[in-house]
């Protein structure tokens, strides 16, 4: 149901007989207000119609300024249906026959003239201006315009502007039948009756939207423009029904009293108001919602971008640890192998010469320097940055493979290294995975495998050591690269997502620089040469193996009780104990021989961990055992190129060029 | 930039290695140079059919590294120099071979050359390069590299037979 509010406060207002707006001190009444007794003002005119006043011409006027004197405290009021007694007495007293007048049968009047009713009467005897506000008042009361049918005899008698009123109780000589007529009241009125009588008694109430001076309801009929349903109803207002009639059904409809409806209804300045405010949140909202929306949005997009940043984040620390690990690996190699080290790719990786600490301490401080550069201002790395800095250092690396290189293959390999790592006596029983298609390169290669107490099993592509490797635990894997079905790199990247710890050595001819970095990138450990000497593969060993206990050892080990040693196995020749001094000490014979004489180190580990470890890569796991003897253990790859240059026997060669004894 | 063919037919260092493994198994490296004889006559003629037929350069790259892996392994560093050039022209990665004359002149003065190696050597290693960037080419260039293993083959062998006292 749809009504204007504002056209309904205004019309309620006529309604009531209220001229001035008191908007400014209207306020909307809390439903909690107390009910107000209705029943003196109701009672009141009704005492009053039983003595009828005498009807005198410009009553009216008498009436209008006994609701003066209504304000000021008089006890009279005037009887409620006093228009009707009005009416009545002028119709009684036949004044104007010619205007208005009782119709024959006597339970009607009728009004002859209505031009001069409106000049003559009105004016005298009623507040009305014009004739439709006279028969409005009518309604109000209940009288019904009696529609003249053509042809009817009294049309002859009353002329065809005539308008004849019926009312059941208004009929002539019959004074108590005005008693029984009525203005059709609502309670609306009634409270606001009420409300008069509360500013009466000096007691103002919160509601002011009624007739500060209590106009008698009965008399406040006038131009009322109740039209709560004009918008739906409209078509259906007949001259029966005052609109008044239709505001009370509505209410009723609505299911509350006119008193609540006027309760709750407010000024149109305080409408206007509220209006504009609504509408002004109403916008607020709408921003705020296209705010919010916006906000969303961008959070997402910042969601996305952080979700990038930190992926790249992740990738770039992969990429870096794979790349620190495979640059540690190739300076140890060189660094073995008698290559010099320039101390500017230290620099640049925050590895200082002469550092005392290990390369895992490096590795981290590298890590850190890297995190720090990608926590600079900007905040944000982007993948192509990530990629920049990877390639920055793949570049460095081949810088130094470039320069290194050359001199890498037959370059004679360290004496004393050579030495130390010939004199160190692996254990027996390591079982080794031979991974090669050439018969010659198997025959030789096994050969000198079970020279060094090894057990080799061979196979002759990568697609069965894939398969072998499944089934079984090897100490050790030699891989070819070239092979049929499965080359050696692919085979050990898919190993790797089964087995991350079995050392995987890559044996090959192929030392392009770009081959070698891909090798370690797909998780080979470390690289063999070929064609490799007994030597060659000894180093691998020791470098790998030395200070291991064969798997078949420890499972044999495991199956027995096992006894708690204080010294546990050194499980990295490149764990070394930051701090310790060994880098500028390498192994000697005595240490080496006193490491050997240990008992029989016991398995204390659990599962596989820490038996093999990748190559250079440093285990940080805390609590992987270290060997307590191993202070002044030297490992070759800890060496730092200052080291290599001061050992005297760096650039001996003496299994060069030899031909055999004939 | 192709590095420079080593001057020794045979690698002692590395060959002897292998040749100490005979103590604990005698012959043990007297089979495997029989073995690796075999495998390079057979090799030369997979390459051969490649040349001449198949035209596979990838195939050739692969015979050509097999060849290279197994002679270098036994110290024979001439034959696996030759293979590894082979190997990277059959992958395009060198676009040129020295010639008959340079690499003749690297051999150590007191080889001996029959006259059947250098009539096969000539045979094979002669002709006008094409003057096109295809395919033919590398497989020239194939030929005469392929040429020069056979020689180097033939050289060591009999070096070889000559260290174990009989003909292999």
């Amino acid at each position: 149901m749809s009504f204007d509010p504002n056209n309904l406060e205004i019309n309620l207002r006529a309604d009531l007989g209220i001229n001035q707006p008191q908007t400014e001190s209207m306020t909307t009444r809390p439903p909690t207000e107390p009910p107000i007794t209705l029943q003196p003002q109701q009672q009141q005119p009704i005492k009053q119609e039983m003595t009828p006043k005498p009807t005198i011409p410009g009553t009216t006027q008498t009436t209008f300024n006994n609701n003066k004197s209504n304000n000021n405290g008089a006890p009279s009021k005037p009887p409620s249906n006093e228009f009707v007694r009005k009416l009545y007495n002028i119709l009684e007293s036949n004044l104007y026959p010619d205007i208005v007048r009782w119709t024959d049968n006597g339970d009607s009047f009728v009004v002859l003239d209505t031009g001069k009713f409106t000049t003559q009467i009105l004016p005298n005897h009623f507040k009305h201006s014009n004739f439709a506000s006279f028969v409005r008042q009518l309604n109000k009361y209940d009288f019904h315009k009696i529609k003249k049918k053509p042809n009817e005899e009294q049309r002859s008698q009353t002329g065809e502007l005539s308008w004849e009123f019926k009312h059941p109780f208004f009929k002539i000589h019959d004074v108590a039948g005005l008693d029984r007529i009525k203005r059709k009241l609502s309670n609306a009125k009634r409270a606001a009756a009420a409300a008069a009588a509360g500013i009466n008694n000096g007691t103002p109430l919160p509601i002011n939207a009624v007739s500060p001076g209590g106009t008698p309801i009965g008399n406040g009929t006038s131009a009322s423009n109740i039209n709560i349903h004009r918008n739906g109803r409209h078509g259906h207002v007949s001259h029966g029904h005052t609109r008044h009639e239709i505001l009370n059904a509505g209410l009723s409809q609505l299911g509350i009293t006119k008193e609540q409806f006027l309760s709750h209804t407010v000024s149109r300045e305080t409408y206007t108001t509220l209006r504009k405010r609504v509408e002004n949140l109403e916008k607020q909202l709408e921003i705020s919602k296209n705010e919010i929306f916006i906000g969303k949005v961008e959070n997402q997009k910042l969601n996305s971008k952080y979700n990038t940043v930190v992926e790249s984040l992740i990738t770039f620390k992969t990429v870096n640890e794979n790349l620190i690990n495979n640059f540690n690996i190739l300076c140890s190699v060189l660094s073995q192998n008698g290559i010099k080290v320039p101390e500017g790719l230290y620099e640049q990786t925050n590895i200082t010469p002469n550092d005392g600490k290990s390369i895992s301490d490096n590795n981290n401080n590298i890590i850190k320097s890297e995190i720090q550069l990608l926590e600079t201002p900007n905040g944000i790395t982007s993948p192509d940055q990530n990629r920049m800095l990877s390639f920055n250092m793949l570049a460095n690396t081949n810088n130094l493979l470039n320069n290194q290189m050359d001199g890498l293959v037959g370059t004679p390999l360290m004496k004393e290294t050579r030495k130390d790592i010939q004199n160190t006596v692996l254990r027996k029983g390591f079982h080794v995975l031979l991974v090669e298609d050439d018969t010659i390169s198997i025959q030789l290669c096994s050969k000198f495998l079970r020279k060094y107490g090894c057990t080799v099993e061979v196979v002759t592509d990568g697609l069965s050591a894939i398969s072998t490797l499944e089934k079984t635990r090897f100490d050790l894997v030699l891989m070819d690269i070239v092979m049929p079905n499965l080359d050696g790199a692919t085979a050990t990247s898919i190993i790797r997502n089964f087995d991350n710890q079995t050392p995987i050595i890559a044996m090959t001819g192929n030392i392009d620089d770009q081959d070698l970095i891909t090798y370690l990138q797909h998780g080979m450990n470390d690289i063999l040469a070929k064609p490799f000497t007994r030597d060659d593969l000894h180093t691998m060993l020791v470098r790998y193996l030395k200070n291991r206990e064969p798997l078949s050892e420890q499972q044999r080990m495991q199956s027995q009780p096992a006894q708690s040693l204080p010294q546990q196995p050194q499980q990295l020749s490149q764990n070394v104990t930051p701090g310790s001094n060994n880098t500028q000490s390498p192994m000697n014979q005595s240490q080496i021989g006193q490491m050997n004489i240990q008992p029989p180190q016991q398995n204390v580990q659990t599962g596989g961990s820490g038996r093999h470890t990748q190559g250079l890569v440093h285990d940080n796991n805390p609590s992987l055992p270290t060997l307590n003897m191993d202070d002044n253990l030297g490992v070759p790859m800890t060496q730092t190129p200052h080291a290599l240059l001061a050992d005297t026997n760096f650039l001996e060669d003496e299994h060069i060029d030899k031909k055999p004894h004939l | 930039m192709i590095e420079p063919m080593p001057v020794e037919i045979i690698n002692w260092g590395i060959l002897n290695e292998i040749i100490s493994m005979d103590e604990d198994d005698p012959d043990f490296s007297k089979g495997l140079i029989i073995q690796f004889i075999d495998q390079a006559e057979t090799t030369f003629g997979e390459m051969d059919e490649q040349l001449n037929n198949n035209k596979d350069l990838s195939e050739l790259e692969k015979l050509g590294h097999f060849l290279k892996g197994s002679s270098a392994a036994l110290g024979l560093q001439r034959i696996a120099w030759s293979c590894e050039r082979i190997q990277n022209l059959g992958r395009k990665a060198e676009k040129s071979f020295p010639s008959k004359e340079q690499l003749l002149d690297t051999l150590p003065a007191d080889t001996e050359l029959t006259d059947s190696d250098k009539a096969n050597y000539d045979k094979s290693n002669s002709g006008v390069p094409p003057t096109t960037d295809d395919d033919d080419l590398y497989l020239f260039l194939i030929k005469r590299a392929l040429a020069q293993a056979r020689l180097e083959f033939q050289v060591a062998r009999r070096e070889l037979s000559t260290y174990y006292n009989e003909v292999l």
